[in-house]
């Protein structure tokens, strides 16, 4: 099948599995995003319908902000005035046969269910699907994910170990522990693998190996003295080589005394291969079987071994059931594994990410599985995956499974020739096999990001047949989508070539090969020379015409060891840089300081520890500082007082708040700013810190537990390579800065500028043929289609599969080399060294493309010139120099700047607050028994004088009998109306329980039917009209900075008030006030008090209203009244509208008799607009 | 929320410029250097972000010169000795106070499935001397104490252990040197200096020192100072055997200007941390001693030193404190180091070492 160009605003959406291509730079994401907003707008598909699966987490948000984005464009573009625009979303909405309405209700409904969208990593989505579907999928409801399955293999090879290994006698252990000392190194020599994998040699019983190899001892003890005897008479003849003269005896010994079971140990290798027949045939002396006519050398030694009739065949035997045990213990730790693990897991209830991955694809091919694949296809009408070079076969089973039905859309993202995440599970024959199953296959052609002379470029290097060594894997060569004037590298107002060829000239040796280091050496000074003519010289960026910054170039590594050797002679040079690294924070020297001084501030009182921590660089001592300050028991006495008060921070709140308390005090941050690399030391520092407060907070870590959680995590961080990814080095400057990244890192990602200098680097060197295990792709039989992974432990086949797994490896660097090449923008710098042995070529990506390898350094040279010289607006070629040396820094901006902190106009702490009267009068003088905090709460406790006929006393009485006058009308309640279901509830309310609840109600037919004023009997609460009431009015009064002193002076003489404590104030005093009327053109403030006084004469009132410092409340209501009629009554006259004070003291009113339980007041107005004015200002 | 917060704001609004993008470190000269809206109140992070852009000065030793303490005239030789063991731990735990502990290892919850070098040299040492005194040890003794790996493997391991220690102890008693003798008081003068203190690892006919283990520097050393101090007394051969290497330090070997020139190098030892490399001498002694006998060999011995300080610097705290950002170990060492294994060791090793 062919591929058909895609395009993703037009080419037709289809059902069924449809495969996109899209190669390096060709708008991946663009596209997915696309395809979403189309099958949102041409389909009708509810986003929360549409699953989008990529790899990484970072991916996800991402792709979530472009499909949100989109769709946002889409809408807009939509309702944009202007139809005429001319880009690719107007033009798709302009050709779609769907009303306006309809595609902006999509659109809408989309962008409101955006956070609905099944946006998902593949471990979140199987993790999803299993937690929310438990029941269709054979899982328990609360699983949770665990990144530690090491610790679960050790302990399930324990015990494998302790089950198999150790409860054997000792002769068997002897011999299973021959290659294996330790559990740990026997679970090193195996590779867990997912179930899919076809593993060699099959299982073999160790029970029966065992046995067998106790029946051979006893014939090996029978046949050996027979075979010493045979080759005994030619030692110390030249037919042997000296070594096996010299040695056969003692080897021999060996043999004997373990064969009698004399010793245990067992014979080393040497004497175990003595008398296998390679052994016997290695040997024999060359120069003793020299080729003849008749026979070749091979052939006479044969002859020879023949002629002394020896049985061989034992020792051959010997040897390769030795190493068949070997195998065969690995191979039946591997099935234990595979078994253990999964139910160790569930016992545990914890999911590892792999297996995830493994339970999803079983539910869906267990007996719920048709359910299961039935409420997920309800659930998602398309579903599209990114990344998917990535993806293993069990994923493919996943995917294709749910959603490989011609009603589905399942569109799969991909380019096979980046599939560069082996390492991490990612099986390229799985892409290929779903290629297959593809209906429809598309590529993506157009390249956005390289300009068209670099796209030429990287077309020519790949142009080779099965460039990508695959036989599935093609190459189509990409067009540019941008033009030379959308950006290119200008040197004098020429565009330079965008690929740059650089050759290491031969070495000094005699065949002019290569070393690795040498050549990396070499090559990392042209490098770096290299960048430091870019910033310095007349280059620039067109368009913009931008000089070179550090932040356009990249150099793309192979591994952590590379990049840091750049950066530092980076640094060397002063060219700023950052590398992204996967290494644990906590396996950085920082981590280790930390808990030296953590471990001080635990225990501020030992010396030991706090001179320990005072050695930490961090401190800022030389050597002879901290001597000084050692010995300085004055000092060291007021740092290890500190240290005390940081213990105790550290225990108050927390671990973070005590650093951050005790590096700014200590000036750690300064001291550590004034080394080398301090962005990189002071960002872990931060992190560990960061991680270790999260660690506090979840685990809920005492201090102690604290220290001992960092312990643990170091040294875990220090047996462990990966770590998790919150633990993973954080970039250290977001500055501008030449970017080293790893080329697996650089995936996704793209530069201006991009130096490869590792591309003549083959990895085969490394994967020996020693190797534990190997794996590889093969068909399982001849003619069969599909390739399935295979894991060889030590079969027949062991040689032929790690071969496969090398050609495999290859495959994968040029894959490698494709995304290195890929990520430029302008331009891409390519050495080449002709690094190699004597016997084996050089066998990188790059010696294959350009078919370099068995070339000598002429014809090397040839092919890269006639490269240049056919294309030299695309390639440039030069010789590099083999004893270049550093040259000048580079040095930007040489000025130091000089910094300052904003500064601080105001203060944090502030003494302006909203006060209330009670407040206010808490500062009274004398010692009131304490100031009730309700309003209500006024009476003193007299409970003697409660009776069954009598209201309780208290701040219960009080909250009712507020209440009721608030919310009955007066008029009511004089004409005793039954008011029995406001009053209960409120009774209920407040908790008040009443024997005669009447009483309330004769109390406040009292207090409505009392007369307020001496002279006016008719001027009582019942005859005020409710239109002329302002019940419970709420007020704020502005205090401007004021003193309580003020308010003393002006009040000084009143009987009712109070002296209040010295107090600056500021801010709003706010309260309620229970009753502003109107009577006959006078405004009246009224309180409520339900105080129970002995009598309700006025000396009584007074003392009462006094103790309470009530006085300064009706002052204060008064202000408020007084500016209130002021604000509101046109022509407000003080003399004629101001009515004056009443407080009314409920239980000694009398209707019968005025003024009764009435305090009664006018304010002098001289005074109180003395005090109106405190509060104006 | 905060994308269709910044859409309704865009579009309706007209308002663009909403979002900051601040620096990723709250230390970073943006905050301060007023070019753009970002600010911070920190002065804290400002004298960071100061002391950033400041041009970093060149990394220097972290002690320089030398401390101005008046030498004692009185030396105890067991100071002397454990100067000679770890010259830069003693002038840290001597004369700072100052001991570097690290991370100690928790104790292993799991159990143990191998012997780990520690463990299995604590039982040796302790074997050695049972079969030195005639007696022997018991492989279900060791276990029950919990020395040893427990069941067959244990049993396994022990037969395999048995035949080194057995091949070590036959290596002592071939010496010679009798029963160990008590400890011998020594007081004498040296120079302008009296040493003091007690000898150990006397016996009969010899001195005796062994460690069933690879062959450190401060071993070599050791012997050889003893074999100076107990010679200034009464001629006699010193012995040192490690797992693989023997030494017979002869009695012609003494000569008087040995003693007071270590002792000279101990009393610099005290004032200042470079005096002597007692790993690193021992290193290029045993390279300069390689390149004098074998025409094949090429590296030079100072690049052995260098090779072995930078091992001692990326594994050992006080190394690592006291030279940990040396630039150029070479300048660290200088001519002296080379004249003085010259002078003090070469002889010493090549009259001593039996190959």
């Amino acid at each position: 099948m062919s591929f058909k160009d895609f395009d993703a605003n037009t080419s037709p959406l289809h059902t069924g599995i449809s495969l996109i291509e899209a190669s390096a730079g060709t708008g991946k994401t663009y596209t997915i995003a696309m395809l979403v907003l189309r099958l949102v707008v041409e389909r009708a598909i509810p986003i929360e319908q549409i699953l989008v699966v990529t790899f990484t987490k970072a991916a996800t948000e991402e792709l979530k902000d472009r499909i949100r984005a989109r769709l946002a464009d889409a809408r807009r573009e939509l309702t944009a005035a202007d139809a005429t625009a001319n880009n690719p979303l107007s033009t798709w909405l302009a050709q779609l046969a769907i009303s306006q309405e309809d595609i902006k209700r999509r659109l809408e409904m989309a962008l409101l269910n955006i956070d609905q969208a099944g946006i998902f990593t593949i471990h979140g989505f199987c993790q999803r699907v299993l937690g929310e579907h438990a029941l269709a999928s054979g899982q328990l409801f609360d699983a949770e994910l665990t990144d530690d399955l090491a610790s679960i293999q050790q302990s399930c090879t324990d015990d494998f170990w302790r089950q198999h290994v150790q409860q054997r006698d000792i002769w068997e252990i002897a011999l299973l522990t021959r290659d294996f000392k330790t559990p740990d190194a026997l679970l090193q020599s195996i590779s867990l693998v997912d179930e899919h994998a076809v593993i060699y040699p099959e299982v073999d019983d160790l029970e029966r190996v065992l046995t067998n190899f106790k029946a051979l001892n006893v014939s090996l003890h029978d046949k050996l003295p027979g075979v010493i005897k045979v080759i005994s008479p030619h030692l110390g003849s030249t037919k042997f080589k000296t070594d096996f003269n010299n040695n056969f005896s003692a080897y021999c010994a060996e043999l004997t005394e373990w064969l009698k079971g004399g010793n245990l140990q067992l014979p080393s290798r040497a004497a175990i291969t003595l008398l296998t027949t390679s052994g016997i045939f290695e040997a024999l002396n060359g120069i003793q079987f020299k080729t003849t006519k008749q026979q070749s050398s091979d052939e006479r030694k044969a002859e020879f071994i023949a002629e002394l009739n020896l049985d061989l065949t034992p020792f051959d035997e010997l040897e390769a059931t030795l190493q068949h045990i070997n195998v065969c213990l690995r191979r039946n730790l591997l099935t234990t594994l595979q078994t253990e693990l999964d139910k160790r897991l569930e016992q545990m209830n914890v999911w590892s990410f792999d297996n995830l991955i493994t339970h999803l694809a079983r539910a869906l091919n267990g007996s719920l599985g048709e359910q299961l694949c039935h409420e997920l296809r309800q659930r998602f009408a398309a579903a599209l995956i990114d990344e998917f070079q990535d993806t293993d076969n069990n994923q493919w089973q996943i995917f294709s499974t749910l959603f490989g039905t011609p009603t589905h859309y399942l569109v799969l993202v991909g380019d096979p020739k980046q599939a560069i995440y082996k390492f991490r599970g990612a099986d390229i024959f799985s892409y290929l096999a779903a290629q297959q199953y593809a209906q429809h296959q598309f590529t993506l052609r157009q390249n956005w990001r390289s300009q068209p002379l670099l796209v030429e470029g990287v077309n020519r290097l790949f142009a080779k047949d099965k460039a990508f060594l695959l036989d599935d894997i093609h190459f189509t060569p990409s067009a540019s989508a941008r033009t030379a004037e959308d950006g290119c590298l200008i040197a004098d107002n020429k565009p330079l070539s965008p690929v740059v060829l650089w050759q290491v000239p031969p070495s000094d040796t005699k065949a002019g090969y290569w070393q690795p280091n040498a050549a990396a050496t070499i090559i990392r000074t042209a490098c770096i020379n290299e960048i430091i003519n870019l910033l310095t010289g007349n280059f620039c960026l067109q368009p913009g015409g931008n000089k070179i910054q550090p932040q356009d170039i990249a150099i793309l590594v192979r591994t952590n060891n590379q990049a840091k050797a750049y950066q530092d002679e980076l640094r060397a040079v002063q060219v700023p840089s950052v590398l992204t690294s996967t290494e644990s924070v906590f396996n950085s020297a920082e981590a280790m300081q930390l808990y030296t001084l953590l471990s001080a501030v635990a225990k501020p009182g030992d010396l030991t520890l706090l001179r320990e921590a005072l050695a930490l660089s961090w401190f800022g001592y030389d050597g002879y500082g901290l001597y000084q300050l050692l010995n300085d028991e004055r000092a060291l006495d007021v740092i290890a007082t500190r240290f005390v008060k940081y213990n105790q921070l550290w225990q108050r709140y927390s671990v973070m708040a005590m650093m951050q308390d005790l590096m700014s005090q200590e000036k750690i941050t300064t001291n550590i700013a004034e080394t080398r690399c301090a962005e990189r030391l002071l960002t872990n520092l931060q992190h560990v810190m960061e991680l270790l407060q999260h660690a506090v907070i979840d685990e809920h870590l005492g201090m102690y537990k604290t220290l001992s959680w960092l312990k643990s995590a170091i040294t875990q961080a220090q047996v462990n390579k990966g770590s998790a990814e919150n633990q993973q080095l954080r970039l250290e400057s977001d500055a501008d800065a030449v970017k080293i990244v790893t080329m697996h890192r650089a995936k996704g990602l793209e530069y201006a500028i991009v130096f490869c200098p590792y591309l003549w680097q083959d990895k085969q060197g490394n994967s020996s043929s020693n190797a534990a295990f190997v794996k590889c792709h093969l068909p399982l039989l001849a003619g069969d289609a599909t390739k399935r992974l295979i894991v060889d432990l030590g079969s027949n086949h062991f040689d032929y599969h790690a071969a496969q797994e090398r050609e495999e490896q290859r495959a994968e660097d040029i894959r490698l080399a494709y995304v290195a090449v890929t990520r430029a923008k302008y331009r891409c710098y390519i050495p080449w060294a002709n690094v190699r042995s004597e016997k084996d070529s050089n066998q990188s990506a790059l010696s294959y493309l350009l078919d370099l390898g068995e070339q000598d350094f002429a014809g090397q040279q040839n092919t890269l010139l006639s490269l240049a010289s056919a294309q030299p607006d695309v390639f440039c070629y030069s010789l590099l120099a083999k004893d270049a040396v550093l040259s000048d820094c580079y040095n930007p901006n040489p000025i130091t700047l000089r910094l300052t902190p904003q500064s601080r106009r105001r203060y944090l702490t502030s003494d302006w607050q909203m006060s209330s009267y009670t407040a206010l009068s808490s500062l009274s003088l004398s010692n009131t028994p304490e100031i009730p905090a309700d309003k209500a709460d006024e009476s003193l406790g007299l409970s003697a004088q409660d009776t069954l006929d009598a209201l309780p006393s208290g701040a219960h009485t009080g909250n009712v009998i507020h209440e009721l006058l608030e919310i009955i009308p007066f008029q009511t309640l004089a004409q005793h109306a039954d008011i029995a279901a406001q009053r209960d509830a409120a009774c209920q309310r407040f908790g008040l329980w009443l024997a005669q609840p009447k009483l309330i109600d004769d109390l406040l037919q009292k207090v409505v039917a009392t007369p307020l004023s001496i002279d006016d009997p008719d001027f009582c609460l019942m005859n005020l009209s409710s239109a002329h009431c302002l019940k419970e009015m709420p007020f704020y009064l502005n205090l401007p900075a004021s003193n309580t002193a003020d308010i003393n002076t002006i009040l000084q003489d009143e009987a009712t008030f109070q002296r209040l404590n010295h107090k600056q104030m500021r801010g709003l005093l706010t309260g309620f006030i229970d009753l502003i009327c109107e009577y006959k053109g006078r405004y009246y403030v009224m309180d409520y008090k339900t105080n129970t006084l002995p009598n309700y004469h006025t000396a009584n009132l007074i003392a009462a209203m006094r103790g309470h410092n009530y006085g300064l409340q009706y002052w204060l209501y008064c202000v408020v009244l007084h500016l209130y009629l002021q604000n509101r009554l046109p022509d407000y006259n003080y003399d004629s509208h101001f009515g004056g004070v009443r407080y009314l003291f409920v239980r000694g009113m009398m209707s019968e008799q005025p003024i009764s339980g009435v305090f009664e007041a006018k304010p002098d107005v001289t005074k109180l607009t003395a005090l109106s004015a405190l509060f104006k200002e | 929320m905060v994308s269709e917060l910044v859409d309704v704001l865009r579009e309706y609004y007209q308002l663009d410029k909403l979002t900051t993008f601040h620096p990723l470190q709250a230390f970073s000269p943006r905050y301060f250097n007023k070019t753009s809206d970002l600010f911070s109140f920190s002065q804290n992070h400002c004298a960071t972000a100061q002391a950033l852009t400041n041009t970093k000065p060149e990394p220097k030793l972290w002690w320089q010169g030398e401390l101005a303490q008046p030498p004692e005239d009185i030396i105890e030789l067991d100071d002397l000795l454990r100067f000679y063991q770890h010259p830069q731990r003693y002038f840290l735990r001597q004369q700072l106070n100052l001991q570097l502990t690290g991370i100690q290892s928790d104790v292993e919850e799991r159990e143990r499935f191998a012997l780990d070098s520690l463990d299995a040299y604590k039982v040796h040492e302790d074997w050695v001397q049972q079969l030195l005194a005639g007696d022997d040890i018991t492989l279900p003794k060791i276990q029950a104490e919990g020395k040893w790996l427990a069941g067959s493997i244990g049993e396994l391991t022990f037969t395999q252990h048995k035949s080194a220690v057995n091949d070590f102890v036959g290596r002592i008693k071939a010496t010679h040197c009798g029963e160990p003798l008590p400890n011998k008081a020594v007081d004498m003068t040296i120079g302008s200096y009296r040493l003091v203190g007690n000898l150990s690892h006397c016996y009969q006919q010899a001195s005796l020192h062994y460690r069933l283990a690879a062959l450190k520097g401060r071993d070599f050393i050791g012997a050889w100072l003893h074999h100076l101090v107990i010679n200034k007394m009464q001629p006699q051969s010193t012995y040192l055997l490690t797992d693989s290497e023997t030494f017979i330090f002869p009695t012609a070997l003494y000569q008087p200007d040995y003693l007071p020139m270590l002792i000279a190098i101990y009393q610099q030892g005290k004032q200042q941390p470079a005096a002597f490399f007692t790993e690193a001498a021992i290193a290029y002694t045993k390279q300069a001693v390689t390149l004098k006998n074998n025409t094949r060999a090429k590296a030079d011995p100072f690049d052995s030193a260098i090779k072995c300080l930078q091992d001692q610097i990326s594994k050992d705290a006080d190394v690592a404190k006291l030279f940990g950002n040396v630039a150029d170990l070479r300048l660290l060492l200088g001519d002296s180091f080379s004249e003085q294994c010259a002078t003090l060791l070469l002889p010493a090793w090549e009259a001593a070492h039996v190959i």
